[in-house]
């Protein structure tokens, strides 16, 4: 037995055994096994040993070698919880600016309609105290400079206003001294409007005998 | 014994495997069924091939239950059938190590490769397999697992480099100088 000259067909040889071959190729070698006595025989010594390969494979018990093997184990389906990302929280971040924006920006606007006075930025606190009767103790500064916004006048001149929000501000920088001297200029104010009703006076004049014999006279 | 998957392992058989295991993994235990009987022979002639005697049911039963157990790194790279040679003989030179230390004795020598495959001489009856065995037979452990790799179960030289751990190229000269010396044998 010897080998053909064409090492290429040769080496397709176990593929054409095995039906490994594309069409093209298939009939190419196909139609060289056909005219090459080497080849023919080489291909033939291929089945002959593949058949005794088989042929001498042990036996293998399939069944035990199933019952041997791990379960499979199924993934365990969860529910999808939506999972916060960083884009979630700049958007959250985002809203809470704007709301908190667009609240302050109406409560100032809103305070401005109603005729808030306004002072120069800057104007400390000690400046607009102006030393009358019902006004408030001078309000120290921390840094003795510090500018207090224009909205915290309003409770010097008694005021109706809605700087809620300054007052609470000023007022968490008094001791207590100064917080009940402002409360007491509070009460002595007159501009407070008056939020109890006026108690209703009922005057009931007795019937004299005159008006009533006069009028069943008549 | 049936071989269905044999032939080498073409497109339709490697498609058929992906969807074997993917029913296993779903939890189809006849998947696992199918996929050993697909296989098993495979892999117990190449552990015959490889010099295993004794003890081939339980290479075999390891070989899957590795592959089972670690399914999930089968790419799909290889061959199904690839991938369990590669796993298979890992395990047959996991064995040889241990039992070498065991023996404390040296590596296994290929003359006695050659007389453990000559010892399943009794199964093959014909005079013509009996020859083709004695020639096999005297093929160096790797010229006769690529010789059985590329005859026996059709793989590539590609598939045949990875299960075995070689290159292409080498595979390739095992094959055609065990070829070679086959009919030498048989021409004497």
């Amino acid at each position: 037995m010897n080998d053909c000259p064409n090492a290429e067909i040769r080496d397709r040889l176990p593929d054409l055994l095995h039906d490994r071959l594309d069409p093209s190729a298939r009939a190419a070698v196909t139609a060289h096994v056909a005219t090459c006595v080497d080849c023919h025989d080489e291909l033939e010594l291929l089945r002959g040993t593949q058949g005794m390969l088989i042929a001498r494979t042990p036996r293998v018990d399939v069944a035990a070698i199933v019952a041997a093997l791990p379960k499979a184990t199924i993934p365990e389906v969860r529910a999808m919880r939506p999972r916060r990302t960083f884009a979630d929280w700049r958007i959250a971040a985002a809203v809470t600016l704007l709301i908190a924006g667009g609240s302050s920006v109406a409560l100032y606007s809103r305070a401005g309609v109603q005729g808030v006075p306004t002072i120069a930025t800057g104007t400390t606190v000690e400046s607009i105290a102006a030393p009358s009767k019902n006004s408030v103790a001078p309000i120290p500064t921390t840094a003795g400079s510090r500018a207090i916004p224009a909205e915290t006048v309003a409770m010097n001149a008694g005021e109706e206003t809605e700087a809620g929000p300054a007052v609470a501000s000023a007022a968490a920088d008094m001791n207590d001294r100064q917080l009940q001297a402002l409360l007491d200029d509070i009460n002595r104010m007159e501009a407070v409007p008056i939020t109890d009703p006026d108690p209703i006076v009922l005057k009931v004049t007795p019937r004299t005998p005159a008006s009533t014999s006069g009028r069943g006279t008549e | 014994m049936t071989d269905p998957a044999r032939g080498g392992g073409g497109g339709g058989d490697e498609k058929r495997d992906l969807e074997l295991i993917a029913r296993w993994k779903g939890g189809d235990e006849r998947a696992a069924t199918e996929l050993v009987q697909r296989h098993a022979s495979a892999l117990a002639r190449f552990a015959v091939s490889s010099g295993e005697r004794s003890e081939v049911d339980e290479l075999v039963q390891d070989t899957f239950v590795r592959a089972f157990n670690s399914i999930d790194g089968f790419r799909g790279d290889s061959s199904f059938r690839t991938w369990l040679f590669t796993i298979e003989r890992r395990l047959l030179l996991d064995r040889r190590r241990a039992e070498k230390r065991r023996r404390d004795k040296d590596e296994l020598q290929e003359d006695d490769a050659a007389t453990e495959y000559d010892a399943l001489d009794s199964v093959v009856a014909d005079e013509t397999q009996k020859r083709l065995l004695n020639a096999v037979a005297r093929l160096s452990p790797t010229q006769r697992e690529v010789f059985t790799l590329r005859v026996a179960e059709g793989l590539s030289y590609k598939e045949i480099a990875e299960a075995v751990g070689t290159t292409e190229g080498a595979a390739r000269v095992h094959y055609h100088n065990a070829m070679r010396a086959v009919k030498e044998f048989l021409n004497e």
